[in-house]
């Protein structure tokens, strides 16, 4: 065996014992580690619940796709996992919240033209007379100090 | 189940692997007393128990269709050796063709062709909305494929049923391929060793491919969905929404739908080939870059090459249509291309599209399309295959009209919104990478350090164990968050 296959075999072992060490890591926090329940703060929900077992959800799948979904929901760690999730989403691109949040589609700053009813359409207010906005009349007295 | 779920990666998958491994282990403690012979048929019953229940976890009602599939067409093959050259041969073949074909038709296509005929005729059918078992295309073309070799003598026939079962149910192919051919690992399911090597290169094949699905296919999948908008469950279009894009959202859309398919399809061939490899097993390719073709029908070559290979060698080349055989063939071979993908009328156009543009490069010949400068030939084919992924997209024909018209301003939609820009930003660099990776950019590192000086070896080689663990681990992170992890392969 020369040297090159030599190296190559140790690299193999290394490899393949780095990453198994990784899944072991894994998995053994996840049993060590309670598993995650109740309400998700983050995410406004509640956390999935163990499935329960009926011959129909049996049959129909949902009883199997329910015990990898609550498996997946309850990760130990749970809201942790979800910021670094996050952090590393940053990363797809640059952060442009702050300038466009205020320029989205859709979102207009006037009443919307057309055939829109009025809320205000009913309201009636009895107002003094003297005061009129139009040609900016106050009545007597209205600056005098007491 | 799916291979990008947590479940899958560390309980099914893992506990696999180790059981899959522990006779080894028996065997060294043992002085290697048992024979690699029952070491083999213990390793086998391990991959058959493991990948019937993938299945039955997905389709617990199916996985008995599933077995009586396996069951028909290993009698089939053993009945078209018993009559060998003669009529019960024939009858056979053709017996098992109708049956495959005719499951798939019932499972994938009913629903389709009821609707038609209600739309054509008037009727009321109602439809009969049977669920599609997963997998069905692919495990059907594999049966189909070992059938007809045996029939046309390139393979042996299978005598032991354990053996035919653990080809067609192998569960890294089973759901979302590649569509393995039975000649190719004939050997290996009798005879194979996984070396150290298999399982380090496995086990590295299967994390990028994985990291190709969560890290890239995923966030491709939510720029799509912010750019295009979200198919309504009800209606199945994108409805008005679409209508009011720009320029810019519609072609940037498309744009990371087809990387997002790329990264999606391809990760899933790559986990496929590399949790084979662990276990032995030598798949073919899948997908080779296919981006930087220069035509389409080098596209074809590159892009899904199992199935391409499966259309190429059964159905292209069939005497059945006599001197016109060629342009029927043709035809043939890409309408059945596109219905493969689902059934619906988009993918109908997207195979003959294709199609026609195969038919015009033969057409034009291969040495005058050498003449064109490799820039505009790569240019012709990216914006080809861009449109054509569109067509893939938009399975609703009003929305694919609406996106033709966003393509060519017919909607009196802005060229660019604000959103639409703010989108691209905030995965600017995730769409750069992901479209940079589509090219052979690893494959030509690989190239580079096989005849690298040793120190350069060694830090290329501990640098791949690193980035290995390091991606597992952001792959983990971000399924156990799971919020986009859509799974493309239910409709085939």
């Amino acid at each position: 065996m020369d040297n090159r296959s030599k190296f190559l075999r140790i690299f193999n072992i290394v490899a393949i014992a780095v990453t198994a060490v990784c899944i072991i890591s894994f998995l053994s926090l996840t049993s060590v580690f309670p598993r995650s329940e109740g309400y998700s703060t983050s995410e406004k929900r509640p956390l999935l619940t163990f499935p329960t077992y009926s011959n129909s959800a049996l049959f129909d799948g949902s009883y199997t796709a329910g015990i990898a979904e609550w498996y997946t929901d309850t990760v130990p760690h749970r809201e942790e996992l979800l910021g670094i999730a996050a952090s590393i989403k940053g990363l797809y691109g640059v952060d442009t919240y702050f300038q466009s949040s205020n320029l989205q589609d859709g979102i207009q700053d006037s009443r919307p033209d057309g055939d829109v009813s009025d809320p205000l359409a009913d309201y009636s207010e009895e107002v003094d007379p003297d005061i009129s906005y139009g040609d900016i009349s106050y009545p007597d007295g209205f600056f005098e100090l007491d | 189940m799916v291979f990008s779920d947590l479940f899958f990666i560390f309980v099914f998958l893992s506990g696999c692997i180790f059981l899959y491994f522990i006779p080894d282990a028996v065997n060294c403690i043992l002085s290697r007393k048992i024979s690699n012979n029952a070491l083999l048929n213990i390793k086998n019953g391990v991959l058959i128990l493991f990948s019937v229940l993938f299945y039955a976890w997905g389709e617990p009602a199916y996985i008995f269709l599933f077995l009586f599939s396996t069951v028909f067409n290993y009698i089939a093959g053993l009945a078209i050796e018993k009559y060998r050259n003669g009529t019960g041969a024939r009858i056979t073949i053709v017996a098992s063709l109708v049956f495959n074909i005719g499951m798939l038709f019932v499972f994938k296509y009913t629903g389709f062709f009821i609707e038609n005929i209600n739309a054509l005729l008037g009727t009321s059918i109602p439809d009969p909305e049977i669920r599609l078992p997963i997998g069905i295309s692919f495990f059907t073309f594999q049966i189909m494929s070992y059938v007809i070799d045996c029939y046309w003598e390139k393979v042996e026939v299978q005598r032991s049923y354990p053996k035919l079962l653990l080809y067609i149910s192998m569960f890294p192919q089973l759901v979302a391929g590649p569509i393995v051919r039975y000649s190719t690992v004939e050997r290996e399911i009798s005879d194979r060793k996984s070396t150290l090597q298999d399982v380090s290169e496995g086990v590295t094949r299967f994390v990028v491919g994985l990291s190709k699905k969560v890290i890239f296919a995923n966030g491709l999948y939510s720029v799509v969905e912010n750019l295009l908008g979200v198919y309504s469950a009800e209606t199945q279009s994108l409805g008005d929404t679409l209508a009011g894009k720009s320029f810019f959202a519609t072609f940037m859309g498309v744009v990371c739908f087809a990387l997002y398919v790329y990264y999606d399809f391809s990760g899933y061939s790559g986990m496929a080939i590399g949790i084979g490899r662990i276990f032995g097993f030598h798949f073919d390719e899948n997908f080779k870059h296919p981006f930087i073709s220069k035509n389409i029908t080098e596209f074809w070559q590159r892009w899904h090459i199992s199935l391409g290979s499966f259309f190429r060698d059964y159905l292209l080349y069939v005497p059945l249509f006599g001197k016109r055989r060629k342009y029927f063939s043709l035809f043939l071979v890409w309408f059945c291309t596109g219905f493969w993908h689902g059934a619906s009328w988009n993918f109908i156009i997207w195979g003959l599209y294709f199609g026609a543009f195969v038919f015009a490069e033969q057409l034009i010949g291969k040495k005058r399309m050498k003449k064109i400068p490799p820039v505009v030939t790569n240019m012709y084919s990216l914006l080809v295959i861009i449109i054509g992924f569109g067509i893939f997209f938009f399975e609703d024909l009003t929305d694919l009209g609406i996106f033709f018209k966003n393509l060519v301003f017919a909607n009196g939609n802005a060229f660019i919104a604000a959103s639409d820009k703010s989108t691209v930003m905030n995965n600017i660099f995730l769409i750069a990478v992901a479209a940079v990776f589509s090219m052979p950019i690893l494959p030509w590192f690989k190239k580079k350090l096989k005849d690298a000086p040793g120190i350069v070896a060694t830090v290329a080689s501990v640098a791949t164990t690193v980035s290995t663990v390091i991606l597992l681990l952001i792959c983990a992170v971000l399924l156990a968050e799971n919020t986009t992890n859509p799974f493309l392969y239910f409709r085939f």
